[in-house]
């Protein structure tokens, strides 16, 4: 019998052979609310009709892994943040976001309450959506829910510009700030991951190989990604790192993080990705999404596809098929289909 | 009035203490261009300006990163604000004025504050509309400043399909305003697909854009002061 997507993807993440290429999104929120013809808003109180967006896109797209709460990250930050006045702004286009910073010393890190992150509404009813896909779909997909990785996540409670700043003029604040958000993240999913959900999906775009030297990203984003994964493992979970930017100067980092897989940014050279992670750990890559995704044709998007694999996943060891980063609402699905297909049809 | 080798000594502080980030390096090396009546335009593009240019290179170069670059720009604001009050009112034949903001359903303005810095540093008019920005207030601020540029940044490949959307609604009401746009998903491609005028790579390619114009700016000064 053929491997289900679980399956396979799984299989990926071990380093061991699958029968088709292992292929997926990363995060697909927007799409998915754009397609469904739903908000933000609505999704953010309403669980049963994130549970069925979930399910409808995840039978259309055909995506390894089924992401719950792309787009709702900001929450995490929000939930305690609220006490200090953080509110919620919704829009027209985009995520939700925050609409104050609140954390710029150690004594601000000292008034956050992590028990806050279980009170907000919308961060418990994305949890809950996520344990409602997981048992209606996760047998067939791997189902994970998404955060900002620990990082971005610090940034977001500091202000970016002042955080980046900080890695130099307040380097102590920064990591007592990154472990934080660790132990933040590492008590959000904790109940999940009893409740039988497998995966934490990590995105670290402040992290960025464009924005942070190699060696801040090694002081302050790699130990908390360790200390998230070191825990996702002792429960048996894995762990989906994605960081933007072009990271080919510090591709010896990723394996440092301990993270089940690692998806490149589409400025990566994915061919010098395969060479420092071959048999060390899973990685994906890396089609332009918007470049190839959004603006060639269902033929060119398969050319590059394969053009990918070739290059990448040919010898079937824990490559995965992904776009560069998350993709635009406005991407046909003939290309998305098609992106999939490659992966999908794939014979070794 | 300092002569040239004191003269050389101070622009000399204000391009290290840019490069090295060093704030009261750049406020005290323009408080003695002041004092010792140093041109204050010549102090800015000569001694923060060519600092500046030297840490574009190193970003190129991958030796400077982001927060190395705002920590610069720091640098070059602490000296900009002592200098500036004592500028001649700059004709660069242009009159340079400008709409900037990252739009809609896009926190990120670092890069966008980055291109600003320069368009402050060369006298343009800047209306930084900040971030987050709805698609028409881009249009009425275009609008209601006359201003001859619009600078559009977005960071996501989410946030990004907004820009389309901005630049017709601006060209239809103003043909004659220019358009340049940013970021990391945007391309010439698509600057040329939805009929931007310009583009900028991406946020390293958008200050280097920048202190190109800077840089051309700075010529078209040298150019004119050589004909007086």
């Amino acid at each position: 019998m053929a491997m289900t997507p679980r399956e396979t993807v799984l299989k990926a993440f071990a380093m061991e052979k699958t029968e088709r290429v292992p292929v997926t999104l990363f995060g697909g929120g927007m799409w998915s609310i754009k397609d469904y013809g739903t908000t933000f808003e609505e999704l953010a109180n309403n669980v049963d009709k994130n549970v069925e967006m979930c399910i409808a896109e995840a039978e259309k797209i055909r995506s390894d892994i089924v992401y719950v709460g792309s787009g709702f990250n900001n929450f995490h930050a929000i939930a305690l943040g609220r006490k200090m006045g953080v509110g919620v702004k919704f829009r027209e286009i985009g995520a939700p976001d925050m609409t104050a910073h609140v954390v710029s010393s150690e004594e601000d890190i000292a008034k956050l309450d992590m028990e806050d992150i279980f009170k907000d509404p919308v961060v418990l009813n994305v949890m809950e959506a996520t344990r409602k896909v997981k048992q209606k779909i996760g047998d067939k997909y791997l189902v994970t829910m998404t955060c900002w990785g620990p990082f971005t996540l610090a940034a977001r409670f500091v202000g970016e510009e002042a955080f980046m700043k900080a890695t130099f003029k307040k380097p102590a604040f920064v990591e007592k700030m990154v472990d934080f958000c660790a132990d933040l993240l590492i008590k959000l999913y904790e109940p999940l991951v009893k409740d039988g959900v497998e995966a934490l999906s990590i995105a670290d775009p402040t992290a960025s190989g464009d924005l942070i030297n190699p060696k801040q990203m090694s002081r302050f984003a790699v130990p908390p990604l360790k200390k998230m994964s070191d825990w996702a493992k002792s429960k048996g979970a894995y762990t989906i790192l994605h960081i933007c930017g072009n990271t080919s100067d510090r591709l010896e980092l990723f394996p440092e993080t301990g993270c089940s897989t690692i998806f490149f940014d589409q400025k990566v050279d994915i061919a010098k990705a395969r060479e420092a992670l071959s048999g060390k750990m899973s990685f994906g890559g890396n089609v332009a999404p918007v470049h190839v995704l959004l603006n060639k044709t269902a033929a060119e998007v398969e050319a590059a596809c394969r053009e990918v694999i070739e290059i990448a996943g040919k010898d079937n060891k824990g490559f995965i098929l992904v776009p560069g980063c998350d993709i635009p609402p406005t991407i046909s699905f003939e290309n998305l289909k098609m992106f999939h297909d490659v992966a999908l049809n794939w014979k070794f | 009035m300092a002569d040239e080798a004191r003269k050389k000594e101070i622009l000399e502080k204000l391009r290290n203490g840019v490069i090295q980030y060093d704030e009261d390096a750049c406020r005290e090396g323009a408080n003695e261009a002041v004092a010792e009546g140093l041109d204050a335009n010549e102090a800015i593009f000569d001694g923060l300006v060519s600092g500046m240019e030297e840490v574009g290179r190193l970003f190129e170069a991958q030796e400077y990163f982001v927060p190395e670059i705002l920590m610069c720009a720091d640098a070059l604001y602490a000296g900009l604000d002592i200098l500036k009050p004592h500028c001649k009112q700059m004709d660069l034949g242009v009159k340079g004025s400008v709409v900037i903001g990252t739009v809609e359903g896009d926190v990120h303005d670092i890069g966008k504050n980055l291109v600003k810095m320069m368009f402050d540093v060369a006298g343009f008019h800047v209306y930084d509309l900040g971030r987050d920005v709805p698609l028409d207030k881009f249009v009425d601020e275009q609008l209601k400043t006359d201003s001859e540029l619009v600078c559009l940044s977005a960071m996501m490949t989410t946030s990004m399909v907004g820009m389309p959307k901005v630049i017709e609604k601006i060209k239809a009401k103003n043909p004659n305003c220019m358009i340049m746009i940013g970021g990391a998903p945007t391309s010439k491609d698509l600057a040329d697909k939805w009929g931007a005028d310009g583009y900028a790579e991406d946020a390293s390619n958008a200050l280097k854009e920048a202190i190109k114009m800077v840089a051309f700016l700075k010529k078209l000064r040298d150019e004119k002061a050589a004909k007086k």
